[in-house]
């Protein structure tokens, strides 16, 4: 069991979807660097932990980054639709984490930057169990 | 053998719906009245959260009316609404970038930081509860 975050990197990446290509090149953990323009950054923060399990309701945020907002807008609709599936919320991310996704809220723009770039934002909640 | 025979009348099952009506009512009231300091605590909470560095966005804070339906009690809060501020740096309103900064995960705040009110909600989870349970509890000994 690795960390939540690069277990969704991983999912995203091998899912083949052609948003991203590879971890640490344009898909990043708690970060979002300011190159490669197409980029997306994958955060946790605050989740809610069960006292009578080891789960975890776990908070995800994923900003991505594009040129234009139209291709924004595309990219960040494929991640939302890869990782909130409502008939199959069970989603094994790797070998030996399997998450039930659901998003917080559909992609919306978070804001455009100084170069004109603009990046969406998904947040979704992961309960699935703790980090090594 | 023991056999047992229960009556119950009509005029009965009337005062017992009247009596969990009245429980019913009471206990509403309870949590009407439990709404407003909660989000006030939620508030407080956000407040050690969010940035601060003009301070537009952190007084524009409120607490807003309780919201109630049939089934459900709730109450209004956040940030940029009726006490909305204008930042004195860029002269846009709070209520203007507020979503912005709480979502912005990458961005870096020297006095605060990003999901500055959806933290002390989730929190909220782990207490209200209890509070609403600790008042209603005092509500059903009386009755």
């Amino acid at each position: 069991m690795a960390i939540l975050c690069d277990d969704i990197i991983t999912f995203i990446v091998a899912s083949g979807n052609g948003v991203v290509t590879a971890a640490d090149t344009d898909i990043f953990r708690n970060v979002l660097p300011d190159s490669p323009d197409a980029s997306v950054g994958v955060f946790e923060y605050l989740g809610i932990t069960d006292e009578h399990s080891f789960l975890g309701n776990r908070s995800i945020s994923i900003q991505i980054r594009r040129t234009s907002a139209e291709a924004a807008r595309v990219a960040a609709w494929v991640i939302y639709n890869l990782l909130d599936v409502p008939r199959a919320r069970e989603i094994w991310l790797t070998a030996t984490r399997v998450g039930i996704i659901k998003a917080r809220s559909t992609p919306a723009i978070l804001r455009t930057d100084d170069t004109g770039r603009t990046i969406y934002v998904i947040n979704v909640s992961v309960v699935t169990t703790r980090d090594e | 053998m023991i056999q047992l025979t229960a009556v119950v009348t009509k005029a009965s099952l009337k005062r017992l719906a009247a009596k969990m009506e009245t429980t019913l009512a009471r206990v509403r009231t309870v949590a009407i009245e439990e709404f407003p300091p909660v989000g006030k605590e939620i508030m407080d909470q956000s407040f050690e959260l969010v940035p601060k560095s003009s301070g537009a966005l952190a007084h524009s804070g409120y607490v807003g009316e309780v919201v109630t339906t049939y089934n459900h009690i709730g109450v209004k809060l956040g940030y940029g609404g009726p006490n909305d501020k204008v930042n004195p740096y860029t002269g846009r309103l709070a209520s203007t970038y507020a979503w912005a900064v709480h979502e912005d995960l990458n961005a870096y705040h020297p006095d605060g930081q990003a999901k500055y009110l959806e933290i002390p909600i989730s929190l909220s989870s782990l207490w209200v509860a209890e509070r609403l349970m600790s008042r209603i509890r005092d509500v059903l000994r009386v009755i």
